[in-house]
């Protein structure tokens, strides 16, 4: 099933209009980069200007700025496509479940992750980080960002709809997000010291691929239970 | 083998409360049913438990003898067309079409760009769906009734915001697809032209 | 088996097996947990550094045991809802998760409270606390999602998929936390292990914890008991109880 072009092809159909939808809604695609920035900016008001300082926790603040900006993204992911009935009508037009649930990740990553990613280069360099530590910052970001696109999309089918769906998911989802911001910042922090940070990044890479594998049928199961 | 959709005592609980209450009905090609009932009594309910969407909470339904709410039941015999119309308001009304058309597994009939023209929606298919009038979302929400051959329609307020020329079509369309052996169940709170004999299903 | 399984699994059968279950399970409890509660304030002999603080692992431990199994119970009802779509299931769900969050926080509490004579401070961010923090939201997650849903089956349905991520992710926490720990502290001991212990300190902790999944049988069925009237409120089986008991009264 998987090498049938034509889930291929409507795994790229799915994509592309999501990211569609929130290209022309322009407001969506800019909050979750907002908030990155935002967050981010917090920690040298309140922890010091110093760079010193705030060199040594570069890596845990920018985690979890991003952790935060990606799960407040979490709630558009199904919201207008529920009320308007378009989840419904996706799912009698026969669609396997699986492809819309994968689609969903993929598109949130490329709408909160990868704008991410590409802002916490400049972020980061003004924190003081070097330009290796810098490196395996975005890859720890890219593997866990995509992780926390797919565990998101399951938490966020289940809540959606419902009142404060956008706290819900977020109460939801940060308990699943702690190893994955255990291994990023570490790995950040640790290539700080000159190492190359294997053991964290293959963690990161092997959660990945849990997710990978088990997300898509927790988000698809959800879908059929909220819809019904 | 003709097809039939039979339902059996059905009952559906929604939020705790009875909705539909063991209700039975049998439909062979080319039957049609009005689905009547006051604002609340379940006619949505009912056409969302038949598309497979909400499980019973007793009863059975049965699509050409097969129970439908079998994991081994595949969804493509049917047209759905509910209240909520199924549109992305930030996509323009060719691009919502086109996305359902490319990813159904359903059989496909009319291109968009056709269905489109019998619902005099050409000239406004490159709009966002969220400038459209209330009765030009309807139409184009009905635009896949012409995209797919399904034998069994089921059909939420289809002539909601509809002026009377637009009702008129979408009556003949429902006529051409009973007299080449449809089923269809329409729930509607006003009475419809059918050349079709129409079963009247009340729901208190 | 499977027929023991089925004819149980009925709302109604359920009801009437488990209000003759009861007052057996009581009167175990309460054996064991007399017993227990003289074995771990009387009979187990004072430890040598801690002194008779340590006496709280009696609560402690058991708390801690029972976050983790009521956790495993709820996964089962979860696969039991998801794939069979035991009704019994869903109300099994519904009712353990609040125990099983009291059994968290009782940990917690009991954990901080050992650690001030311990190490001085109300709390440290040891890997099993941590850990037991982290599962304490994974259960208010579930109570959050199954309150927020109005429909009943619906908001079960939900909650039990979301359980099972929950499940996958317990061991990923304890390994990332157990990890994270290490590396600022060097391999120490958790402060929370006994390097040996005395078999008249161990036995009361385990009778203990045989008592406290006594208590914790007990008040889930009394809870499902009262989930299921509601649920089959409109049968006849329950009607009939209801004017039963009516009459009983006068």
């Amino acid at each position: 099933m998987i090498t049938d072009t034509h889930n291929w092809s409507t795994l790229f159909i799915l994509v592309r209009r999501d990211v569609l939808k929130t290209w022309r809604e322009s407001a969506d695609l800019l909050y979750p980069i907002m908030f990155f920035v935002l967050v981010t900016i917090l920690f040298p008001f309140a922890l010091s200007p110093e760079t010193l300082v705030l060199k040594s926790f570069a890596g845990g603040l920018l985690w979890i700025a991003a952790l935060l900006a990606m799960s407040v993204s979490l709630e558009n992911l199904f919201k207008t496509d529920y009320s308007s009935g378009a989840l419904e009508a996706i799912v009698l037009s026969g669609v396997p479940l699986l492809l819309v649930g994968l689609a969903k990740a993929i598109a949130n990553w490329v709408l909160s992750g990868l704008p991410i990613i590409i802002l916490a280069i400049p972020l980061a360099l003004s924190l003081g980080i070097d330009t290796f530590s810098l490196s395996i910052l975005l890859l720890s970001l890219t593997l866990g960002s995509a992780t926390i696109s797919l565990i998101g999309t399951s938490i966020g089918a289940l809540s959606v709809g419902l009142r404060s769906a956008g706290m819900l998911n977020i109460v939801l989802a940060l308990p699943f997000f702690i190893p994955i911001l255990i291994f990023g910042a570490v790995a950040t922090s640790n290539s700080q010291t000159g190492l190359i940070p294997e053991a964290e990044l293959y963690f990161l890479a092997g959660l990945l691929v849990l997710a990978v594998t088990l997300t898509p049928w927790a988000t698809a199961s959800a879908i059929r239970t909220r819809l019904g | 083998m003709p097809n039939s959709l039979e339902v059996k005592n059905l009952s559906v609980e929604r939020s705790n409360r009875g909705i539909i209450k063991d209700l039975s009905l049998s439909l062979a090609e080319g039957h049609l049913v009005h689905l009547k009932g006051a604002n609340g009594s379940g006619k949505t309910t009912f056409l969302r438990a038949l598309a497979g969407l909400i499980d019973p909470s007793h009863g059975e339904i049965f699509w050409n003898e097969k129970n439908i709410n079998e994991s081994t039941f595949s969804q493509s015999n049917l047209n759905y067309v509910s209240h909520s119309l199924g549109l992305a308001e930030e996509l323009t009304t060719l691009e919502n079409l086109s996305f359902l058309r490319a990813i159904s597994r359903k059989a496909l009939n009319k291109t968009v760009e056709a269905s489109l023209e019998t619902m005099n929606l050409k000239s406004f298919q490159d709009y966002q769906v969220a400038i459209l009038s209330a009765g030009q979302k309807q139409r184009a929400s009905l635009a896949q009734l012409l995209m797919f051959n399904c034998p069994l329609w089921l059909l939420d307020e289809p002539f909601n915001s509809l002026d009377a020329e637009s009702c008129g079509v979408i009556e003949s369309l429902i006529d051409d697809h009973m007299s080449n052996g449809g089923i269809a169940i329409v729930a509607s709170h006003q009475k419809f032209q059918s050349s079709t004999v129409q079963q009247v299903v009340e729901l208190k | 088996m499977f027929k023991f399984f089925y004819h149980y699994s009925s709302l109604r059968n359920f009801y009437f097996f488990s209000e003759k279950l009861i007052p057996f399970l009581i009167a175990v409890f309460l054996a064991l947990i007399i017993y227990s509660l003289y074995g771990a304030l009387i009979s187990a002999p004072a430890d040598y550094q801690q002194g008779d603080s340590f006496r709280i692992i009696y609560v402690h431990v058991p708390s801690a045991w029972m976050s983790l199994l009521v956790y495993m119970a709820m996964g089962l009802s979860a696969v039991s809802v998801l794939v069979w779509r035991v009704k019994l299931a869903e109300i099994t769900l519904s009712a353990i998760a609040p125990i099983g969050a009291i059994f968290t926080l009782a940990a917690l509490v009991t954990g901080s409270i050992w650690g001030k004579p311990m190490w001085g401070t109300w709390w440290e961010w040891d890997a099993r606390l941590t850990s037991e923090l982290v599962l304490l939201f994974l259960y208010l997650g579930v109570i959050a999602l199954l309150r927020a849903i109005d429909d009943r089956r619906t908001g079960a349905r939900s909650a039990s998929i979301l359980c099972l991520i929950g499940i996958v992710n317990i061991p990923i926490v304890h390994y990332s936390v157990e990890w994270w720990n290490t590396l600022h502290q060097g391999p120490t001991v958790s402060k929370f292990d006994s390097p040996s212990i005395h078999v008249d300190m161990l036995i009361p902790l385990l009778t203990m914890t045989v008592a406290f999944m006594l208590y914790f049988i007990i008040i889930s069925l009394y809870r499902i008991r009262s989930a299921i009237l509601v649920y089959d409120r409109e049968t006849q089986w329950v009607k009939d109880l209801i004017t039963s008991s009516k009459r009983e009264q006068i």
